[in-house]
């Protein structure tokens, strides 16, 4: 194989192609869909947008117990739900999904209800 | 007066597959031999069929391109680009002209990629692993560069219906111009290995097509054009093709040879298509707001690494699709290869022969 | 149809085989067939790549009729037939067998759900 042969040569005299994992790991890129993190939990409203827009339905929004649940063996990690957040509580991590044993479920708590602000009361000034 | 005898050729059943090292997906071929010639030969398919075309019909509409990215794995920008262009079809409307750059510089990119994997499979299938191993070390740095525009190396889900969900940076641009040029360098180093005279003799006259069986069992993509038939899908224009100049890429030798040319060719085509695109790309927007009421029918095709593939969508004004039929091209590939392997070829040409048409048995089968 | 529709000859179980054999004598080339399910009958579209335009013949029948084959003309239809066959339980001449689903798979999966009348 002469063709190969110079590049066995060069091969020789280069550093290997592959890693010594794990103790190098690999640097992930920044802006990378590796998984999803309910990071902002202080904002959300629970108005269900981002389980509407799973395609693989791996989130659910209890709006009566204020917990989301994502479940990270359905998830694809294509985005759609960062998009669809009207309050940026969701972003996307360039880091993987961990492995797991078995099939759990993370769920997040979110803040209560906000209480309604004080309704005018009856004897306010009316305009004469 | 001598005896007369008579010969009769024995035949004997073989099957080739599912799991063979050289197929990187679950596909059986029921081979008919006689001796050592192969005379005859029927598909099974059926391994990984996942039913994905009912799943198209039970989704939001434009959740859909996360679906249709999973068909498959080393060609996933086709096939989102072929769905948004139908939906954006059925709605009547038109990606903005920024988006439609975009859209061709990642499907240019995922051909590069799909095609140096091509030829890492061709020497594994002919025994020559290093080859396979230099050409798989290449393709990384096109990986890389993807994940760095897309988010991720194999699941790029960039396009939406309406344009693309994700803009490219001046300094990414930047950075995919080196990386043509590392490309280049790459690829020219090896040149003469793919030349070499063991690579030669087990590709050439092997799984002959002639122009005329092409055309009727229905071929496509390199294994149409290197029968010398001049067709891509490219030719009409569609997104930005129109605008950088596209001739498709022939051989003339019919056999797999001829086809381990075209890819080669279309590896260059790919680099001045993306450098084009990076020259001439305009500013502006990359998404547009899209109403939720698709109705009517749409074709919509565009060229995958494999060949062409069509999509017929049909909506009914609801915001679910009533019909999404997805045409793979291993599919139309699949006829072709029974007509070569059934001329007589050597068992040992089998892997090569089935190979030589590039087979992705998850599109085949979704 | 659903408008906007595709533009499509529309032939019957008669016609189907003498417009394939125009087709064929113009060497275009098949590319696939799609069946609808609409309800009370079927449709089948068969695609054709003319120059790269595409040509299309739709066929409308009952549900328990039995469609003509292309496949003396275009050899490479048998597959796309089988296909049909078995996941809509379309009746095409010639098409049986397995070829996609096992024998322990749903029948006929991509067949839409009956509404019941409320």
């Amino acid at each position: 194989m002469p063709g190969m042969n110079k590049i066995v040569l060069k091969n020789l005299f280069k550093k290997p192609a592959t890693r010594k994992y794990p103790a190098e790991k690999r640097p992930f890129f920044e802006n990378g869909r590796g998984q999803m993190v309910f990071a902002k939990m202080e904002n959300c409203i629970f108005c269900g947008l981002c389980s509407k827009n799973c395609p693989a339905k791996a989130i659910t929004v209890d709006k009566a117990a204020r917990v989301n649940t994502i479940d990270p063996l359905k998830c694809v990690q294509c985005g759609y739900c960062a998009d669809a957040c009207p309050k940026d509580v969701i972003i996307m991590q360039s880091e993987y999904y961990p492995p797991q044993y078995n099939k759990k479920v993370r769920s997040v708590k979110g803040p209560a209800k906000a209480p309604k602000p004080d309704a005018p009361t009856a004897d306010a000034p009316a305009a004469q | 007066m001598a005896a007369e005898t008579a010969t009769v050729d024995v035949k004997c059943n073989i099957t080739f597959g599912p799991q063979h090292p050289v197929f990187p997906e679950p596909v059986q071929f029921k081979l008919e031999v006689v001796d050592e010639k192969v005379v005859g030969a029927a598909p099974v398919l059926g391994y990984v069929h996942r039913g994905i075309e009912k799943a198209f019909e039970l989704n939001d509409f434009k959740l859909n391109p996360a679906l249709s990215a999973k068909i498959c794995g080393i060609c996933p920008s086709p096939h989102t680009t072929a769905y948004c262009r139908g939906a954006e079809m059925l709605l009547g409307l038109e990606a903005p002209p920024r988006a439609k750059y975009i859209r061709v510089i990642v499907n240019e990119l995922n051909r590069l990629h799909s095609h140096i994997l091509w030829f890492g499979l061709l020497g594994d299938a002919v025994g020559f692993e290093s080859y396979f191993m230099q050409t798989w070390n290449y393709r990384e740095k096109v990986m890389d560069m993807l994940e760095k525009i897309t988010g991720h190396r194999v699941y790029y889900a960039t396009n939406g219906v309406g344009g693309v969900r994700r803009d490219i940076t001046d300094t990414q641009l930047r950075e995919i111009e080196t990386l043509m040029k590392a490309v280049e360098e790459d690829m020219g180093s090896i040149a003469d290995v793919v030349k070499d005279y063991t690579v030669k003799k087990r590709t050439q006259n092997v799984g002959v097509l002639t122009a005329d069986e092409a055309l009727l069992t229905g071929a496509v993509g390199p294994t149409l054009r290197a029968s010398g038939i001049a067709k891509d899908i490219r030719m009409t224009g569609y997104d930005a093709y129109g605008e950088v100049d596209f001739k498709p890429q022939t051989a003339d030798s019919c056999d797999a040879y001829g086809r381990a040319v075209v890819r080669w060719k279309e590896i260059y085509q790919s680099i001045e298509i993306i450098r084009r695109c990076l020259a001439q790309i305009p500013k502006g927007e990359i998404m547009l707001k899209t109403p939720n009421t698709p109705k009517g029918e749409a074709i919509s095709r565009t060229e995958a690494p494999r060949g062409e593939l069509f999509y017929y969508m049909r909506g009914n004004g609801t915001k679910n699709l009533e019909r999404c039929k997805v045409r793979t091209p291993t599919y139309a590939n699949v006829w072709p290869t029974v007509t070569m392997l059934s001329k007589g070829c050597q068992i040992a040409d089998v892997a090569v022969i089935v190979l030589s048409i590039d087979p992705c048995i998850s599109c085949t089968e979704r | 149809m659903p408008d906007p529709a595709i533009d499509s000859i529309a032939v019957t179980k008669d016609t189907l085989v003498p417009e394939t054999k125009k087709l064929w004598e113009r060497k275009a080339r098949f590319a696939i067939a799609t069946c609808n399910d609409l309800g009370d009958k079927f449709e089948i579209i068969y695609h054709f790549d003319d120059e790269l335009k595409v040509v299309n013949l739709r066929l409308q029948f009952g549900l328990d009729e039995t469609a003509p084959s292309i496949a003396p003309v275009y050899p490479a239809a048998a597959l796309i037939e089988m296909e049909m066959a078995e996941l809509f339980g379309v009746k095409i001449e010639g098409a049986k067998g397995n070829f996609l689903l096992t024998d322990e798979s749903p029948k006929t999966p991509m067949r839409k759900k009956k509404k019941e009348a409320a």
